[in-house]
């Protein structure tokens, strides 16, 4: 009994040790046909990229919601919503819980050395927010005032460069965020002008977005590193979307005349521009 | 603060599924109950270990048993969510939550199972061994069935520890429902007070509830468990 | 697996993350040391409150035990962040998240959790105490504070000091939590150095050697403490 149970302890060490080693790499795209379903990595509540419309029937709707559609008709396979965070798409993408990244993936160089992005399908600028009765008009005004920042994007690194002293405390979601500024526990709120616009929605003259923009960004789809196929499938769909005109619609059901927040669409799908 | 409920209780209950992943409520308690039913074989294999004769494999066992008890559980969570994807393919977060509860949980319950059997009369394991038995079946037929009736309060209090356990599933994504009631104070912004007020009634009548239960199993069952409760239920109860 | 293909032990002491290092392990240290103390005191008083002989002290102290100690520590952390600060008057809220409102708030939810499971210690470890010995001091003629000062106490602390080295253990691991509401203690600090680096192991082997060893030193002091006063 001694020497059954030690080697059957010993055997499962083994056994956990050499699971280590993992299997074969097969071909993602492959993978995903195989699966018969495109894993997109998207926010649980980002308006208008991806969110609740309605509790009652509790689907998913938004602009990341149908790209990854849009994306995963043109595999041949399912879309599958997997829930993300700004901290998790990337470190989700390499693990494989997620076949894409959306959530606003911005494209920068030091991503880019992590994952591979496709053409661009968003663009916007990252600016700041303050409520419309704050005495907050510039930059150096900011200075020493507390900020809100959405993890997982750039405003850690991009906000600092072009505001002195800001005191940023990082939240994990932009509505994290944003109720922070509702409640008065910051002064100002730093995100992409869309992010900025989605979440007032209808309350405009509540808040004021300052002109100067942060930074300007392209905005690109994440793919695992090296998955070549997968990139030029997703980079075909998005051409497609493109010539089609069913880009342009995308983007005015969300953003522009068929929404509420009236948004010309300054972009289109194009390979990603070095600034 | 009921309306809340009437308009989303479809998602506190049971998150996006069938079109999305399954959370809410349904999460939690499918978790916890899974996480229980895996604690417990694996709370007899570690405490196998921890009474095993061979010393060097008794030192291991308890040196496990200490790592995971001196760390805090989101620590445990923040090392599975990064080591288990690379032992199993896009593992979901559901199951890097189960992996920590089996854990630290098997952890924890081997002190009890141990308490348990040795709050037995030291004469049942004599007396079995004299009447013939190996370690093993001694173990098998006479003490662990004892035992285990002893610890029943235990794995009662247990279970209420791991449905407050599966509320840290939050720190990483998982949408259990601690995590739904948050998205509902995100998407709502000025319903704190009711929402999070909700929150604490709903575990409140998970756990109180199977707390009476754990106290009237405890009268039923008596005395002899005593020692046992009081050092492995207690040191782990004061933790988040 | 190139994940594990970049490891660096001393990730954490970089000069970019050092900073944040050191703020993480002070905000965790305080918060440990605010709940320790409050917890201890608010546990001492819901303690006699529960072996008080008037209904009208014992439940709703029983209550507070019984209600706090079903509803999970994230969720107590996450009333008193979100909740609480929109019951008060509009100007204490606005002085009040002029300041750290997470840190605050997670030290009353830490403490309120704490104490509900200190007083229970300490109230098993009065009642531990034969009630012979109550009725002969009192039979000696000791007032009821000599009593507990001079024959309860003593005795009670005996029993009652291990289970509270344990709650400080549970207390420093549940500080933890508070990263949920951005409170910068050393778990947040983990977690923003290793989204930032995405170097993993080094980030949390740091964290996990840290809590390891304040586990060490209460184990060492727990079992000081029972070879120098043995539970008789």
């Amino acid at each position: 009994m001694k020497l059954t149970l030690h080697s059957l302890l010993a055997c499962a060490g083994f056994t956990a040790l050499g699971a280590l080693g993992t299997a074969a790499h097969a071909d993602q795209l492959d993978t995903i046909k195989a699966a018969g379903v495109l894993k997109c990595g998207v926010g649980s509540q980002y308006k208008p990229f991806s969110f609740v419309a309605d509790p009652k029937t509790r689907k998913f709707v938004g602009y990341d919601v149908d790209i990854c559609e849009a994306v995963a008709t043109r595999i041949g396979v399912k879309p599958e919503l997997v829930f993300i965070t700004g901290a998790t798409r990337v470190t989700d993408l390499q693990s494989s819980r997620t076949d894409l990244a959306l959530a606003n993936l911005t494209h920068t160089p030091e991503r880019a050395q992590l994952v591979d992005f496709s053409n661009n399908y968003f663009a916007t600028d990252v600016k700041i927010m303050v409520p419309a009765s704050s005495s907050i008009k510039s930059f150096a005004d900011l200075t020493g005032k507390r900020m809100a920042g959405i993890s997982g994007s750039q405003h850690e690194v991009k906000v600092p460069k072009v505001i002195t002293s800001v005191d940023l405390k990082v939240f994990p979601s932009p509505a994290n965020a944003y109720l922070a500024l509702e409640q008065g526990k910051v002064e100002s709120m730093a995100g992409d002008e869309t992010t900025l616009i989605g979440l007032i929605g209808g309350k405009r003259d509540k808040w004021r977005i300052l002109d100067q923009p942060v930074d300007t960004q392209q905005i690109g789809i994440g793919v695992r590193k090296g998955e070549a196929r997968v990139l030029a499938a997703v980079n075909d769909a998005l051409t497609e979307l493109e010539k089609s005109g069913k880009a342009a619609r995308i983007f005015d059901q969300w953003f522009g005349k068929d929404s509420e927040l009236k948004m010309t669409r300054s972009f289109v799908f194009a390979p990603y521009k070095q600034p | 603060m009921w309306e809340i409920l009437e308009t989303y209780w479809v998602q506190l209950l049971i998150g996006y599924y069938p079109d999305g992943p399954l959370g809410g409520l349904a999460m939690t308690l499918i978790l916890a109950s899974v996480g229980l039913v895996l604690a417990l074989p694996a709370g007899l294999t570690v405490c196998l270990g921890l009474i095993s004769p061979w010393r060097p494999l008794a030192r291991a066992v308890e040196l496990f048993v200490f790592y995971m008890r001196s760390v805090p559980l989101i620590v445990h969570l923040l090392w599975i969510y990064f080591l288990l994807p690379l032992v199993i393919k896009g593992a979901p977060l559901w199951l890097v939550v189960l992996v920590v509860i089996t854990l630290f949980n098997g952890a924890y319950m081997s002190q009890t199972i141990r308490a348990g059997i040795e709050a037995l009369p030291k004469g049942q394991y004599e007396a079995a061994r004299s009447l013939g038995l190996s370690h093993g079946r001694a173990l098998r037929h006479v003490i662990l069935p004892q035992a285990l009736r002893n610890m029943l309060p235990s794995i009662v209090s247990q279970f209420v520890l791991l449905i407050k356990e599966t509320a840290l599933g939050s720190v990483i994504g998982l949408h259990e429902m601690t995590l739904e009631f948050m998205g509902l104070n995100d998407t709502l912004g000025d319903k704190a007070i009711p929402i999070f007020t909700l929150l604490g009634i709903a575990y409140f009548a998970l756990c109180y509830p199977l707390t009476l239960l754990g106290r009237y199993v405890e009268r039923r069952f008596a005395a002899p468990a005593r020692s046992a409760r009081a050092t492995t239920a207690e040191a782990s109860a004061g933790q988040a | 697996m190139d994940a594990l293909a970049s490891i660096d032990w001393g990730v954490m002491f970089r000069p970019e993350y050092r900073v944040m290092l050191l703020q993480g392990i002070r905000n965790t240290l305080a918060l440990t040391a605010g709940a320790i103390v409050g917890g201890l005191l608010l546990g001492m008083v819901v303690a006699f409150g529960r072996l008080a002989s008037s209904r009208w002290i014992r439940l709703p102290a029983t209550a507070y035990v019984e209600l706090v100690r079903t509803i999970p520590l994230l969720v107590h952390v996450m009333f008193w962040y979100f909740a609480v600060p929109e019951m008060l008057p509009d100007d204490v809220k606005r002085v009040l998240y002029r300041h750290d409102v997470g840190f605050y708030t997670s030290l009353v939810a830490l403490i309120l959790y704490a104490a509900a499971f200190i007083s229970e210690d300490i109230r098993s470890g009065i009642r531990g105490i034969a009630p012979g010995q109550a009725e002969a001091a009192h039979s000696l003629g000791f007032g009821f504070f000599d009593t507990f000062r001079l024959v309860i106490l003593p005795q009670a602390l005996r029993t009652t000091v291990p289970p509270l080295l344990g709650q400080a253990m549970n207390i420093t691991k549940n500080t933890t939590v508070a990263l949920m509401v951005g409170v910068g203690e050393l778990a947040f600090v983990t977690r923003a150095v290793n989204d930032a680096s995405f170097l993993s192991v080094g980030v949390y082997a740091f964290t996990t050697v840290f809590f390891l060893l304040i586990a060490i030193v209460l184990t060492a002091l727990g079992q000081w403490y029972q070879r120098r006063y043995p539970a008789r």
